[in-house]
């Protein structure tokens, strides 16, 4: 009989060992093997969402107390040690040790709670700068909070629990994981309106007064203040206390800043003087060094 | 002198240089017969034998060389009988049935009586054995299908509906054909030999609302249908899905024609499934009401031998309504919403018309010579509803409809000659290609007053249906993403394309036999784009409400900067919301030139093993809005392939190849991204518009009443991206290796693998967060040169930075500084371009390298029509792997060639190899018919059998208000929609009338088992901003969080369908043949 090719048919031959040698392979989605490598291990801005520098050529730099910490790792951790879910919301668990110094003012304590994020926590938020918003994915992230703040004027130091960090595929965590800052001593800034010049005033006409109307003085906190701040700002015009003002906090949200806005518009042709007592202390009870005040004056109505 | 004369003059030169200098490339359009006479007896071969072939334009003769061989070429596609005389014998040995199609090769040998023999013979000896049906000459893959399969096997009505019966090929979202792993937006559409494809997008022309595409004629209109789906050689080019080859049909010397009436009647097909999301109260559905197309088309001599006529018209006319349902939700026992009644339903029709038309002239002065002109056009207009993501919203019917307007004109002009007896063939083809596409309200007002898009919306507040009253704050009736107001997005566009080849072939012999071929392409388009939001005049926008929560509000608008700016001057984007940046209408006449080289031989090296090689060399330039190139990419890919016929007699054939092809950039990105487009998304506090937001309905001076933005974001630049240098085209690889065999008379099997793999891709991205200014690169693939370039570049302006610091210092009157500060100033801005573009270069050079693999192993059995009986059948098992989808993205239903989102940012990088959309590793099909005679006719059964697996799915979140884009797991971890498969049926009674005329009616059923499986599900796992899990899966979803550190909420509708098969569905038709 003849044969339906001359001989064993080679096309099958070579088309095995193309499908075999050649053809494609399933793509490897899992978590790579062996222990969790922390890329970074940062000290984030609570307001700006930045990392914040802890050292320059000259040493330890002072920062706000204000902050989170984020450490970022280079694979998915398991979730089951670093995380607490209660209906879905993560209540997060304590993944750190802290310490102090020195101690914290009698009677304040400070929690700290460690989320878990697989996805990671973005640098840019939507809608929060010019360009649009980008999100830049980071990977897994443990970022860990303290409530209500680190205390301010502190030397903080911080090493993750090796012993609940691991990979999602168990093996523990082996590196260093330690970080120490300081925190600035608890301090406000306060920033008044200021006036625009007369192009057309000559050279002894002195400081342009501000128009007196609704301008907002703004006051900044490095930490996040008590809760009765607004009692420890004061208005007063000339060496009189002025009532007509409301103390509230900032419209964006940020807990460290408030303002302090006249009901009606600043009095005319005023001294107007804020100030920030010496007995404003942060959520912790640390209290500034120093009474800190600034004046604006005022030109006619 | 404007572009399209310029283009048209260089194209006449360049043509009448490759004239002269003997070179150019063409699109086969005919076929080849090849073979080789021996001696009966002792097997010699025979020198001096006539060969005679009989076609249907008449006769062409030559004779068999000392090998005995001999070769037909540029014959027209149609059945031949061959006839074998020798000399000094009226003795003739025939071969009849011989099947020629284009660009392929049958071989006929024969063994006929030796010269003395047949002296005394007297007589005509015919050849029984049926003519082989391989075609040995090449190692291309992908089926042929000619007229004979298109009346007598279940298919659409035209013959972009074939091009799925190839194997491993379907229908993708794009509504054009993936070929090969390949988006539907990647195959190059020839017909005649003339490029038709889409000029926008590289599609074929589906009557999707929203798109043109390329031409595309009933199936009355072809003779036959090639569908290359990989190992072509070096004469085709510009695809990375498949080359398909459209003939139309010409005039015989016999006068033959049909009429035909197809009807689609509403009654005919079962109700569709409904597409219910839950979270929302909108649902919707299209039903049919009618589809009647009628059409004649005939053919035949003018002057017999000589000259012969074709023309065709056929008129459609498709009618279907949209039903948009609205359910109430009600609550539970918990409070929990569940499915509710319906509380109301409207109706919007959609009539739509189609206008084919086709004529062809076919001139054959001798044999050796033909000229072929025709012209073919497929004008249309229809109207329909508006869809937005799939939610409807129809408060005013006025609203919802929309108008859209096509046409695709095509006219070519083909002459080929064979000279110094048949050993040299000169082939030239000219043609143009215009496509036209409109899409806008039939409302005039509709066209002037802003969109509106509510986000968290419901239909009380909207529309006040009964029904939907809110029960305390539980809403009934949720809609997201609901729009009203004005039209949107009013889109036109008018696109030339004229395009030139020529082809030279020079057969001869030298250690074997060489056929080999060189040859030109020449195209320039012309792309003239109008866009604008529609809206009155100076306050053109979408305006979306609600988009990052309640009381929020965003408005779109398009921009362009101003010459000489770059969008990194603006810090504060806002100001592209106001003249002279604003832009009314965005503009874009956009041009394109392409210029392709080829050489390549076949060189048979024994009769029954051919080696074909070939180089091609492409050169594309683009043209932005000013006329300016912006773009040039040359590359040149090779090709290799082999061709052994085991048997010798063109009954088999064991072949391999390996190809470089590269891609024809579409004009999508040069209208676009070179066009000036910018969108500016500016958000407003509502509270300080002087109409306050909620009654807001797209009427004048509404958002232009609002006050100062707070903030925004610019996309697309408003002026051209950047352009890497060295820029590479881009490209994939291929091997194909296979082996056919003919089992049984007509009957092949076969076995053929693919392997592709890509090259580069070209893409625009950033990479830098600061800056959002886009360039066109090769990411995950920038060359060190360009990146040394942008160096150099920025060292350059370092230094004029300062010289001009320098001139500033030291000027020494106010006039000098000013001139000094203003140089100063340039350059400063042209460093922090350059600056920027090179982290940009540096950020997208990082990112992975770009992968789509395809491997693919197909069997397969063809059965030519012979004995009563027909049948196409194959199986593929395929793998699609990789980071990049191609042309089209599929979960963003995106259509932006060259330019989609991939590398938009970092994020988007991530989580991304996986299984690909157009992953279906089982696809298998069946068609076919058989004829069997009752009565005085024949009565013809089709079957027509598709079966795939399902598409990967994939979960997906927001790109912090950007749109859908992240791949929150990797990419295909949602597993697979279901299997789809599918069984058409058609019965036809064929009469004959007289002996060369008969009348035909059949019935066509499409989905016998009326399947409705979901073909795409919800893959919105959350709408929230939400960043990648790398590596993660579904485990790790309730750890996730958004990126305002909450756990995210899932999408109730997240997994559901979102479309099915269509449902069981019936036509009738009446043909007249003659």
């Amino acid at each position: 009989m003849k044969r339906l090719f001359w001989r064993v048919a080679p096309e099958v031959v070579l088309v095995s060992f193309l499908v075999t040698g050649a053809g494609g392979c399933d793509p490897n989605q899992s978590v790579k093997a062996g222990p969790p490598e922390l890329l970074s291990f940062s000290v984030v801005d609570n307001v700006t969402g930045q990392p914040l520098e802890l050292t320059d050529d000259a040493g330890a730099i002072e920062i706000t107390g204000f902050v989170h910490l984020s450490a970022l790792f280079d694979r998915l951790l398991d979730p089951v040690p670093v995380t607490s879910l209660d209906g879905g919301v993560d209540q997060g668990a304590n993944v750190t040790m802290v310490t102090v110094a020195p101690p914290l003012p009698n009677g304040a304590s400070v929690t700290y709670t460690s989320i878990y994020t697989p996805n990671g926590t973005p640098l840019y938020f939507p809608g929060s700068d010019a360009s649009g918003g980008l999100v830049f994915g980071h990977g897994p992230t443990i970022n860990t909070t303290a409530d209500p703040t680190f205390p301010s004027g502190s030397t903080i130091t911080v090493s993750l629990d090796g012993s609940k960090v691991r990979s999602k595929k168990g093996e523990p965590f082996t590196g260093m994981g330690q970080l120490m800052f300081h925190t600035q001593p608890f301090a406000a800034a306060i920033a008044v309106p200021l006036a625009e010049a007369d192009p057309d005033a000559g050279t002894d006409a002195g400081a342009p007064a501000v128009k007196p109307e609704m301008q907002a003085v703004t006051v900044s906190f490095n930490n996040l203040p008590a809760a009765n701040i607004d009692a420890h700002i004061h208005v007063t015009l000339g060496a009189a206390p002025f009532a007509d003002v409301t103390v509230a906090p900032d419209a964006m949200g940020n807990p460290t800043v408030f303002t302090v806005t006249p009901t009606t518009s600043w009095p005319g042709s005023s001294t107007i003087t804020v100030t920030v007592d010496a007995t404003a202390a942060d959520a912790l009870g640390s209290t500034v060094a120093a009474a800190a005040s600034e004046s604006f004056t005022t030109g006619s109505n | 002198m404007s572009r399209i004369r310029r283009g048209a003059i260089a194209l006449g030169l360049s043509v009448a240089l490759l004239l002269t200098n003997g070179g150019a490339q063409a699109q086969e359009v005919t076929g080849k017969i090849t073979g080789r006479v021996v001696d009966k007896d002792s097997g010699q071969p025979l020198s001096g034998v006539t060969v005679i072939v009989q076609g249907p334009q008449g006769d062409d003769a030559t004779l068999t060389d000392g090998s005995g061989d001999y070769y037909f070429t540029a014959l027209a596609v149609g059945t031949y009988v061959i006839r074998f005389y020798v000399a000094n014998s009226s003795t003739k040995t025939e071969q009849g049935d011989v099947q020629v199609s284009a660009d392929k090769t049958v071989r006929v040998n024969a063994r006929i009586g030796s010269q003395a023999a047949a002296a005394a013979a007297q007589e005509t000896y015919v050849i029984a054995r049926r003519p082989p049906a391989v075609d040995v000459g090449s190692t291309r893959l992908g089926p042929t299908f000619d007229s004979t399969f298109t009346t007598s096997v279940p298919v659409g009505r035209n013959f972009g509906d074939i091009l799925e019966k190839a194997p491993g090929a379907f229908l993708d979202k794009t509504g054009s054909v993936s070929i090969g792993g390949a988006t539907g937006l990647e195959n190059i559409y020839l017909v005649d030999g003339i490029n038709v494809t889409g000029t926008e997008f590289g599609n074929i022309n589906s009557n999707s609302p929203t798109l043109g595409g390329g031409s595309n004629f009933p199936v009355e209109f072809i003779e036959q249908v090639s569908v290359n789906t990989g190992g072509y050689n070096a004469e085709f080019g510009g695809a990375m899905g498949g080359v398909v080859n459209a003939i139309t049909k010409s005039g015989t010397n016999e006068l033959r024609g049909s009429a035909f009436a197809y009807w689609e009647p509403y009654f005919l097909g079962a109700e569709p499934k409904v597409v219910n999301r839950l979270g929302s109260a909108i649902s919707s559905v299209t039903k049919p009401d009618y589809d009647t197309n009628i059409g004649v088309e005939v053919g035949g001599p003018i002057l017999k031998n000589k000259l012969f006529y074709w023309v065709g018209f056929a008129p459609r006319w498709q009618n279907s309504h949209v039903f948009r349902f609205t359910n109430a939700l009600m609550q539970d026992a918990n409070g929990d919403p569940v499915a509710g009644p319906e509380v109301d339903r409207r109706r919007i029709t959609e009539p739509r018309s189609t206008y084919h038309y086709g004529l062809k002239l076919d001139f054959v002065p001798a044999p050796e010579h033909r000229l072929t002109v025709s012209v073919f056009g497929s004008p249309s207009s229809g109207s329909g509803m508006r869809a937005f993501q799939g939610f409807e919203a129809i408060a005013d019917p006025s609203w919802s409809r929309e108008t859209v307007v096509r046409d695709s004109t095509d006219v070519s002009a083909h002459w080929i000659s064979k000279l110094f007896e048949r050993k040299w063939q000169i082939e030239v083809t000219a043609g143009a290609h215009r496509e036209y596409f409109n899409n806008y309200s039939p409302t005039p007002g509709l066209n002037a007053r802003n969109q509106e898009e509510w986000w968290g919306a419901n239909l009380w507040d909207q529309e006040g249906i009964a029904g939907c009253q809110p029960i305390g704050s539980f809403q009934p009736c949720p809609v997201d993403n609901y729009h009203n107001g004005g039209f949107g997005l009013v889109k036109q566009y008018d696109a030339l394309r004229w395009s030139g080849d020529l082809k030279s072939t020079h057969i001869f012999n030298a250690a074997g036999h060489h056929e080999v071929k060189w040859g030109g392409h020449l195209e320039t388009t012309a792309f003239n784009q109008d866009r604008y939001y529609s809206g009155p005049l100076n306050e053109r926008a979408l305006a979306r409400h609600d988009l990052y929560g309640p009381g929020t509000l965003e408005v779109w608008n398009f921009f362009s900067l101003l010459k000489g700016e770059q969008p990194n001057q603006f810090p504060d984007v806002t100001v592209f919301r106001n003249p002279p940046r604003y832009q009314d209408h965005l503009k874009a006449d956009v041009g394109n030139f392409l210029g392709a080289l080829f050489l390549q031989d076949a060189y048979s090296v024994l009769p029954n093993l051919t080696i074909n090689a070939g180089l091609r060399g492409e050169l594309q330039r683009m043209y932005d809005s000013h006329d300016v190139q912006f773009l040039s990419l040359t590359n040149v890919g090779p090709r290799v392939g082999l061709v052994f016929d085991p048997t010798n007699e063109g009954r088999s054939k064991v072949f391999a190849h390996f190809g470089q092809y590269y891609e024809t950039i579409p004009m999508s990105i040069a209208a676009r991204y070179f066009g000036g487009e910018g969108l500016l998304a500016a958000q407003y506090d509502p509270a300080t518009c002087t109409n306050p937001a909620p009654g807001w309905t797209g009427g004048a001076n509404e958002w232009r009443s609002c006050g100062t933005p707070l903030g925004g974001g610019a996309y697309n630049n408003g002026t051209n991206y950047n352009v890497q240098t060295h820029l590479k085209s881009q490209y994939h690889n291929e091997i194909v290796a296979g082996a056919q065999h003919e089992l049984m008379e007509d009957l092949v099997v076969g076995v053929d693998y693919t392997h592709r793999w890509l090259g580069a891709i070209i893409e625009d991205g950033t990479a830098n967060p600061n800056d959002f200014s886009f360039i066109l690169a090769n990411p995950g693939n920038i060359p060190a040169e360009a990146i040394r370039d942008s160096e150099n570049k920025i060292k350059q302006f370092e230094a004029q930075v300062a010289q001009h610091q320098m001139e500033v210092d030291s000027a020494t009157n106010d006039a000098a500084r000013m001139a000094a500060q203003s140089a100063l100033e340039t350059s400063q801005t042209a460093l922090a371009t350059a600056n920027s573009f090179l982290t940009n270069l540096k950020g997208l050079a990082a990112e992975p390298k770009p992968e789509r693999t395809y491997d693919a192993l197909t069997l397969f059995f063809d059965k030519r029509f012979t004995k009563q009986w027909m049948m196409h059948a194959s199986y593929t098992y395929s793998r699609l792997i990789g980071n990049y989808e191609g042309l089209y993205q599929d979960h963003q239903d995106y259509f932006a060639p060259n330019g989609g989102n991939a590398y938009d940012t970092n994020d988007l990088v991530l989580n991304q190899r996986g299984r690909l959309p157009n992953d279906h590793p089982h696809s298998g099909r069946i068609d076919g018919f058989y004829n069997q005679a009752v009565g005085r006719g024949t009565l013809v059964l089709g079957l027509g059998f598709a079966a795939r697996s399902g598409q990967p799915r994939n979960y997906i979140s927001n790109l912090g208000g950007l749109g859908q884009l992240e791949q929150l797991l990797p990419r295909g971890s949602g597993g697979r929609t279901p299997p789809i498969w599918q069984f058409d049926g058609k019965i036809a009674y064929r009469y004959p009338l007289t002996p060369k005329a008969g009348l035909e009616a059949f019935v066509d059923v499409f989905n016998i088992f009326n399947r409705q499986d979901a073909i795409h599900t919800d893959d919105d796992y959350t709408f929230e901003s939400a960043a990648p899990i790398i590596n993660g899966t579904p485990d790790d979803l309730k750890y996730a969080k958004n990126t305002s550190g909450g756990p995210i909420t899932k999408n109730a509708n997240y997994g559901r369908a979102i479309s099915y098969q269509a449902p069981i569905h019936g036509r009738l038709g009446l043909r007249v043949t003659f």
